[in-house]
């Protein structure tokens, strides 16, 4: 190099070459950045023209970024504003996102993305970062091998866990897979200064935008899409596929006197697919302390084998806790539990239609060995149980949006009879023992008179308890599909406080107009009596103009209750507001049946 | 008017005022909406204005999360009554509505006000509408206008207090908002067909900031007259009332990490007869009200225009406004900011007892019932009620035959008035968590025990009935007036706290920063060497507050422009 094609001075020239003796990759990268920044600084207006002429002609980015950023003060989003005109000028496409509005299961989709995030507190993320933060820490983050990201995060060294959400992201993101493309920075109050500095490092060092795709596949690169993979078994009732829990979590309140859970499974690899309305079967097993009572009321002995066929041989205990129905009598199993036992109290009782009815609503089997005692040989008894049946739950996600992974909503069944606390078989379980990471074996069941309406067409949906658990998988699916409008739900149960399943999607959803009407109906709150029937009579004139208009209705949640009073006040309004006689309303229901405009699923 | 606003460059709370059409916003749909306990975003800016801040219990913020729930929210109703002087029939109103509408308690605040918490916005209008039944209302007790008028609160220390009270109801009324969205939206009252709705001296984005206004008795500076931004100190000649100094500037408000904010202790600027003080207010208020900043909320006060246009620039400006000169200030001695308490005998031969409320709350705790206390008061007291600006109240005007009665009723309910420590007698808490959304720490739920753990080293060096101000605010936004005390603790984060020392028991000089972010065990730490050597060494007489400046452990903070946090 002659000395002219250097334009340095004699001292310049001293100083650089002390400052590179020693200089770590780490630190060029930095200065890259900061001298990229000061020449902007001085040149700036000139380079700015220079690039605005060529626009017209360079329309194709050079790069995508993604910038995401959570912000307390104001602080993060002013950085990450900046960072778009930055990279806006040197031809980056952006799409720039606060935290609160992305989906971080969008990451595997990125090229390049670039995190402002800062901390409060004990080392908190700012309130709008808290979801995207739990997902990238948790477990659920897949692979993320073909991301470029960067990190900054800001904060205030006079606090303990000085910006410990940024390095927490960052150190999540890179366990990934994904590629780092500058070290994480990590600022004090004074941020200006190294902010600019990572941002001219991230820009310098942005992945291409990915212009040949094709190319990408003849690399042998592993499939990213991992929904198109067949898997090597179908799974199915007969092999259900064991789903692990992502997350469980109690969703009413801490004054509830409910107890549901929101539960999250994978599907990831079983190849088991889904639509909305569809339900998640799942194989359980009966409450232990209610087993471990039978068998001592019927004196068995709980390791005594019991053999079904040649293979097939488990002890009284796993015969009676995994393969038999016992928290739930019905008719056909008295009537056998009688031809067994002649038993003259139970013949009365399965004289008594009426009396009947109300011993088999809540009785399980130990009801009937302490109420109709027999000395039971233990082959026989099994002999008139019925086989544990699956658990049905009403999905409460779509796929469109949680990509493999099911949700559903369970309300906990608990009640006491005869001073006994009973408990449901499955609810209890999924309430109790089940913890995230457990495997559940499960499949799917098509329910396809539940079906969403094509083309975004008006739907009410009517729902009660966890009867509103469709209605997310819907919701959830018009949203990702950027339907908005038509929709109009009407959600009942006991108090706004703390039964109020899932309010803070709803109220996102209705924000972002793909909810486009919310009423609710909570019966405690007050001290008459309100359910959804009333809201419903309530906007009577509307809901009538809307089924007029083609809207679909739906209604799900507690047969016993809710079914019978929606269906008639359903009828009141079509009646009423029609201007028809009873016979006619029915006939008109009736026919919205057959045209699909009215879809019931109740349990 | 063709003048266009340019709203970019505005604060955005600005054009919120501007278009909420006089303050009513969209605040009737909001109250109607049943999927949200809360109000419309924009709507939170609105409600201020009308007393009443939107808040959540942020004990369950985190829990109410993860079960997908939005927060618990529920409103703050702060009472707008000027000098905090109540009938016991008001009293009574705002303690069954305490039990009714909100979390069984009453907050009484640090500026002589009733604070109602935890009220759910289906209840909100009830609870309103009753306040107004009893003739109190919660009218720009919030918000960007003058805000509750304080004054001397003591009729036993002073015979002039009637005056007082008088005066600071007399401004109070003057600066009230003039639109009817409060009638309308609260109380049910039809807009009147054609009646126009003006603000002629607000405009319709009314002030750039909250705006205060006190009026001190010396040698009581029981309302911390330099905090506010605007004060009167009644100058007492020949046995009346000549008039009143005037305090401009005060202001305690700063934020963490912006040096720009600071506290301010305000400067006397002048003098003016008892007949000029609503023109000399006015005034003051028009000039910020016209010269304030509008595009940044966080130095919008009256004391950032101050030092902005400097105090020489103000004067000017308000004589320009008043059309004449205030006379120049006359002398006066302040000795104190905290309230005397007991049994006092007043020039008007009735008695008054100031009772100590720690942190300001009227509630029944285990042991101590105090909302109950003051409840049988209120029915058998046959004088009133005066809440002070030190948190606690007094029963004002009551006869010797009732004297002794509520004696009995405070006996009864074991809230006789003990002997207090010097410290805690002079000590204040904001509220803080678990309802404030502005707080990073506990206040008023926990400065208590730490007061307990340093009256036990007070102790040990014969401190225990030594008066020392201490107080503590959940953040630096100052309702606590922490900026003035001789111990102020400031949270920073959950259990840490920045320790400032220095302010004058006075009240008329800021005190300065000590230790920074430190948990209850360094706080004990630091201040006990102190303690003993205040113990050992300090002069005759000598305050907490003048001695940590004298043995330099702080540097005395002489402008508000040095404080740092």
């Amino acid at each position: 190099m002659s000395s002219k094609s250097n334009p340095l001075t004699d001292k310049q020239k001293i100083a650089l070459n002390e400052l590179v003796k020693e200089v770590t990759s780490e630190q060029i990268t930095w200065l890259n950045g900061f001298l990229e920044g000061r020449l902007a600084g001085m040149n700036g207006r000139a380079v700015q023209a220079e690039f605005s002429a060529a626009e017209t002609v360079v329309n194709a980015a050079v790069a995508n970024l993604t910038i995401l950023y959570g912000t307390e003060t104001g602080n993060a989003s002013e950085l990450a504003k900046k960072l778009k005109e930055k990279a806006l000028f040197k031809n980056v496409a952006v799409n720039l996102l606060n935290m609160y509005d992305y989906d971080p299961r969008k990451l595997k989709e990125e090229e390049n993305v670039a995190v402002i995030v800062s901390t409060h507190g004990e080392g908190e993320p700012p309130d709008m970062a808290e979801d995207f933060h739990k997902f990238v820490t948790g477990k659920r983050l897949s692979k993320l091998e073909n991301l470029h990201f960067s990190v900054l995060a800001l904060g205030d060294k006079s606090y303990r866990n000085f910006c410990q959400a940024g390095e927490e992201i960052y150190n999540a993101i890179k366990k990934s897979g994904a590629f780092p493309v500058t070290p994480l920075v990590k600022c004090d109050l004074n941020y200006e200064v190294p902010a600019e500095v990572w941002m001219n490092n991230l820009l310098l060092n942005l992945t291409p935008a990915q212009t040949a795709p094709a190319f990408e596949a003849e690399s042998g690169a592993p499939a990213a899409d991992r929904m198109t993979e067949t898997p090597a078994e179908e799974f199915s009732k007969k092999n259900p596929f064991h789903a692990t829990v992502l997350d469980k979590v109690r969703i009413t309140g801490r004054d509830s006197d409910k107890e549901v859970y929101h539960l999250e499974l994978s599907l990831e690899g079983s190849g088991l697919t889904y639509e909305p309305g569809d339900s998640l079967c799942i194989f359980t097993k009966n409450p232990p302390e209610l087993v471990e009572q039978i068998i001592q009321k019927a004196g068995f002995d709980p390791e005594k084998k019991v053999v079904f066929s040649e293979e097939d041989e488990v002890s009284v205990l796993h015969a009676l806790t995994y393969r038999f129905e016992v928290t739930v009598v019905t008719f056909d199993m008295l009537k056998k539990y009688y031809e067994q036992t002649k038993n003259e109290n139970l013949k009365k009782l399965l004289d008594d239609d009426k009396k009947l009815d109300e011993y088999l609503y809540g009785s399980d089997l130990l009801d009937l060995l302490e109420d109709f005692p027999f000395n039971w040989n233990v082959n026989k008894l099994l002999d008139i149980l019925r086989p544990l049946p699956p658990r049905l739950y009403s999905i409460s996600s779509s796929m469109e949006r949680v990509g493999e992974e099911v949700h559903i909503t369970v309300s906990v069944v608990n009640f006491e009879k005869k001073n006994r606390k009973r408990t449901g078989a499955c609810s209890s379980n999924l309430a109790g023992e089940i913890d995230i990471e457990d495997e559940i074996p499960v499949y799917i069941e098509k329910n396809p008179g539940f079906r969403l309406p094509a083309n975004g067409a008006k739907m009410i949906m009517v729902g009660a308890g966890t009867g509103i658990a469709p209605y997310r998988a819907f919701m959830q699916h018009r949203e990702s599909l950027g339907i908005t409008g038509n929709t109009w739900l009407f959600f009942g149960d006991r108090r706004f406080n703390s039964d109020f399943l899932y309010q803070a999607e709803w109220l996102k959803l209705r924000e972002k107009k793909h909810l486009e009407r919310m009423e609710v109906a909570f019966s405690r709150d007050q001290t008459e009596k309100v359910y959804v029937q009333h809201k419903l009579i309530e906007n009577q004139k509307e809901i009538f103009e809307w089924i007029e208009n083609g809207a679909v209705v739906y209604l799900c949640g507690d047969r016993r209750n809710l079914a019978k009073d929606v269906n008639k006040t359903l009828l009141d309004i079509i009646r009423t507001q029609g201007g028809i006689s009873e016979e006619q309303a029915e006939k008109y229901l009736k026919n919205l049946k057959r045209e699909k405009r009215y879809q019931v699923d109740v349990y | 008017m063709s003048e266009t606003i340019d709203w970019q460059t505005l604060s955005e709370v600005e054009k919120i005022k501007h278009d909420s059409n006089f303050l009513r916003g969209t605040l009737t749909e909001s109250l109607a909406d049943p999927v949200t306990g809360a109000i419309a975003s924009n709507d939170t800016q609105i409600s201020k204005f009308h007393g009443i801040y939107q808040q959540s219990n942020r004990d369950l913020d985190k829990e109410r999360k993860l079960q997908k729930l939005e927060p618990e929210y529920s409103f703050l109703i702060r009472v707008r009554m000027p000098g905090g002087m109540v009938t016991p029939e008001q009293w009574l109103n705002m303690d069954s509505l305490a039990d009714k509408y909100a979390n069984v308690s009453l907050k009484l605040t640090t500026r002589q006000t009733f604070q109602l918490h935890g009220v759910l916005k289906k209840n909100l209008k009830s609870t309103i509408h009753k306040i107004n039944e009893s003739l109190l209302d919660t009218i720009s007790a919030c918000g960007d206008v003058n805000r509750n008028v304080m004054c001397h609160a003591n009729p036993a220390e002073s015979p002039f207090h009637p005056e007082v009270i008088d005066l600071a109801k007399k401004i109070g009324s003057h600066f009230l908002p003039e639109t009817k969205a409060y009638h309308e939206i609260w109380l049910d009252k039809k807009l009147v067909a054609g009646s126009k709705t003006v603000e002629p001296f607000y405009g319709d984005r009314y002030l750039p900031r909250k705006f205060k206004i006190g009026i001190i008795i010396p040698p009581s500076n029981d309302c911390d007259v330099f905090s506010q931004d605007l004060g009167f100190i009644a100058i007492i000649e020949k046995g009346k009332i000549a008039g009143y100094n005037v305090v401009v500037g005060g202001g305690l408000g700063s934020t963490f990490g912006i040096p720009e904010t600071y506290p301010r202790a305000g400067d006397v600027i002048g003098f003016c007869k008892p007949e000029q003080v609503v023109d000399v207010a006015e005034k003051v208020v028009a000039v910020q009200r016209d010269k304030g900043n509008r595009k940044d909320r966080k130095v919008a006060r009256l004391k950032y225009t101050i030092d902005r246009l400097g105090l020489d620039w103000f004067q000017t400006e308000l004589e320009k406004y008043l059309g004449y000169s205030p006379g120049k200030a006359r002398p006066f001695k302040i000795t104190h900011t905290g309230d005397s308490y007991g049994w006092k005998k007043g020039t008007d031969n009735k008695w008054h007892l100031t009772c100590f409320v720690e942190g300001g709350r009227v509630k029944n705790s285990n042991g101590k019932k105090m909302k109950d206390a003051l409840r049988d008061v209120a029915q058998i007291t046959d004088g009133h009620f005066i809440l002070t600006g030190n948190q606690n109240v007094i029963f004002a005007g009551v006869s010797e035959i009732i004297k002794p009665k509520i004696n009995a009723v405070l006996k009864k309910h074991n809230v006789s008035p003990e002997s207090l420590s010097g410290l805690r007698k002079n000590s204040i808490a904001c509220v803080a968590l678990p309802t404030c959304p502005l707080a990073f720490a506990e206040a008023e739920r926990y400065l208590p025990t730490l007061v307990s753990k340093i009256e036990n080293m007070l102790e040990k060096h014969n401190l225990l009935k030594e008066d020392i101000v201490i107080r503590m605010t959940g953040c630096p936004n100052g309702c606590g007036r922490p900026y003035l005390a001789e111990i102020g603790l400031i949270g920073k984060s959950t259990g840490h706290y920045n320790l400032y020392l220095g302010g004058s028991f006075e009240g008329d000089r800021l005190n300065n920063l000590y230790r920074e972010n430190i948990s209850e065990e360094k706080i004990l730490k630091e201040l006990q060497p102190l303690i003993e050597d205040f113990a050992t060494t300090r002069k005759n007489g000598e305050r907490f507050g003048d001695f940590v400046i004298r043995k330099k452990y702080v540097k005395e903070i002489k402008e508000g422009k040095e404080f740092r946090h």
